[in-house]
């Protein structure tokens, strides 16, 4: 059973920009949690947060009831070994292989090259980039770069996976099998966090969390209501 | 794409992960690095080696002209010469004052009938046949003590030269001076050349370091997303530093070696003058070896620098935008 919680969570950018006021949430395993919201709202800052890769303004962030927002340098790296991260626009390098973009959180840790391949090709099977091994991202469509990315997050098999739109070069096909990915790994214990702002692809999802004006809801028990609202 | 079961079936072992590894492949990156951009390598190498040669040259410089001086270095001090035909009594007593200053080391009395004997033993008979007295003065030899200096050798041969039945007074081997001199001045450059341009490999190194930096920015921007550490980060950046001062240190060996082959004939010609016996340091294993740890160690101080400051400035921010 693992869970990431947020506890009187506020963000502010320099220039006195508040972007979140107060957020308490909790996220857990077993399925996936959405966080929607318009564009601008604070998706992609607030997945920063969760995965340790920026310090929130206020509050903490507890992962398996542990403060990780109390953490040293050290410790949030080691922590952040642990976080698997799909980001909005991909971040692939451009002039690095697929291979090798995705055995990137391998080599950071010290894997054995014999490990690293084992684990890359299983990864990149699964999103169905096999093919594409030694080829350069250039080469790719955006689709194609996004599972790669995937691929990337998944490959350390993380137990806190946090992904940024990661559906958003798919069809719906594509997205709904991204998802089901995404599931199997909810199902082994793995957090996992996506952020969207396409209302198809959390239609029928079990845990939506909504991020309005600084702060955040669940909409699970709403779900009914705000179907017969549309 | 079909994900109907977890990728991750348990094969059993847990991946091994190491630090060794790590730095491992952190060296082979730098490698790949230097591979990749073979011209700028050259001629940071090509750079750095430039600038170790030259205090390395020169520190040679002065050591072979210490070694030198060594191998010639007879006692210094002076020969006091007496007018002709002076009564004995007359050197024996100038030879005993000077016995006693206290610079004195040893006074060698050389007599008229000696320094004659001496000339006859020579080669030039026949033009001696022809001379029918000893034209020849009596003399001292006056050898000053070992940590005497210049000054008070002068001083004194002055005070001897005032002596009434001193004809003249000739100090030693001036040359000597002179050479002492050439070899003070070879020191001190040789430690301000170190100074200006151990700071130039330096700056070569930053210089280098940051284009490697800066042609990897997409790299670390991502890793560092993916949770890389700064020293990790930095690592293969640091190591690129070391490698380019320890082939800059390859290649001020080889100029130096190279310099010293092309000099060596006319040096070992000027050796033989003066007996033969002295043997120039060259190139040897310690001081190439000196030279390419010191090119690793500034090579190693320019990227540890340009690393940390680069990684301070968060440019390669986790944000991604
Ligand atoms: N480093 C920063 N400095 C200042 N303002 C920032 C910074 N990062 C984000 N912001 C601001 O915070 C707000 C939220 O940004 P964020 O990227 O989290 O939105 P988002 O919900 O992911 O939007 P989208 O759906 O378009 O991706 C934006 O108004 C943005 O300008
Ligand atoms: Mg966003």
């Amino acid at each position: 059973m693992s869970s990431v919680a947020l506890k009187s969570v506020g963000m502010d950018f320099p220039g006195g920009f508040e972007l979140f006021k107060n957020l308490n949430a909790r996220f857990d395993d077993k399925a996936i949690n959405f966080v929607v919201g318009r564009s601008g709202v604070g998706k992609t800052t607030l997945l920063q947060i969760i995965a340790g890769l920026l310090p929130p303004s206020r509050g903490k962030v507890f992962v398996n009831d542990i403060n990780v927002t109390g953490f040293n340098r050290s410790e949030m790296l080691r922590y952040r070994k642990y976080v698997g991260v799909v980001t909005q626009n991909s971040s692939l390098v451009l002039d690095r292989s697929v291979y090798e973009n995705v055995a990137m959180p391998l080599r950071i840790t010290g894997m054995s090259g014999q490990d690293i391949r084992h684990r890359v090709g299983a990864s990149l099977r699964v999103v169905g980039m096999s093919d594409a091994s030694n080829l350069l991202p250039t080469r790719l469509s955006s689709g194609e770069r996004q599972r790669v990315s995937i691929a990337r997050a998944i490959v350390h098999r993380p137990k806190l996976l946090v992904a940024d739109e990661p559906t958003g070069n798919f069809d719906r096909e594509l997205a709904l099998e991204v998802l089901g990915l995404f599931d199997l790994f909810a199902e082994r214990d793995t957090v996992v966090v996506v952020a969207t702002h396409d209302p198809n692809l959390v239609s029928h999802a079990e845990r939506v969390f909504e991020l309005e004006n600084g702060t955040i809801e669940s909409l699970s028990r709403k779900q009914s209501s705000m179907e017969s609202a549309e | 794409m079909k994900p109907q079961s977890f990728p991750w079936p348990d094969d059993g072992r847990e991946a091994r992960e190491s630090v060794a590894r790590v730095r491992l492949r952190s060296l082979k990156e730098s490698f790949e690095h230097l591979c990749s951009h073979p011209l700028i390598t050259f001629f940071v190498w090509l750079l750095i080696g430039i600038a170790l040669s030259l205090p390395a040259g020169f520190w040679l410089v002065q050591h072979n002209i210490g070694v030198v001086a060594q191998e010639l270095s007879t006692d210094s001090g002076f020969t006091v010469y007496f007018y002709k035909d002076l009564p004995q009594e007359e050197v024996e007593t100038a030879a005993n004052s000077l016995r006693r200053n206290p610079i004195v080391k040893d006074v060698d009395v050389i007599t008229a009938q000696e320094a004659w004997e001496f000339l006859m033993a020579s080669d030039f008979d026949e033009e001696l046949d022809a001379l029918d007295s000893n034209p020849l003065p009596a003399s001292l030899t006056v050898t000053a003590t070992q940590e005497t200096d210049r000054e008070q050798i002068l001083e004194l041969a002055k005070w001897a030269s005032e002596q009434p039945a001193v004809e003249s007074v000739e100090v030693d081997t001036e040359w000597m001076v002179q050479l002492h001199q050439i070899r003070q001045i070879a020191s001190r450059l040789t430690w301000i050349l170190s100074a200006l341009y151990g700071i130039g490999v330096v700056f070569v190194s930053v210089a280098a370091v940051r284009y490697a930096m800066d042609s990897r920015f997409e790299e670390l921007r991502v890793i560092s997303l993916l949770g890389a550490s700064n020293r990790s980060m930095r690592r293969p950046f640091v190591y690129c530093g070391v490698l380019y001062g320890f082939g800059g240190g390859v290649v001020a060996t080889c100029i130096v070696v190279l310099s010293l082959m092309i000099i060596e004939q006319p040096l070992q010609g000027l050796a033989n003058r003066y007996g033969g016996s002295i043997q120039f340091l060259a190139m040897d294993y310690l001081f190439s070896f000196i030279l390419i740890v010191v090119g690793s160690i500034l090579g190693l101080v320019g990227a540890l620098q340009v690393t940390v400051v680069q990684i301070r400035k968060n440019r390669y921010s986790n944000r991604s935008r």
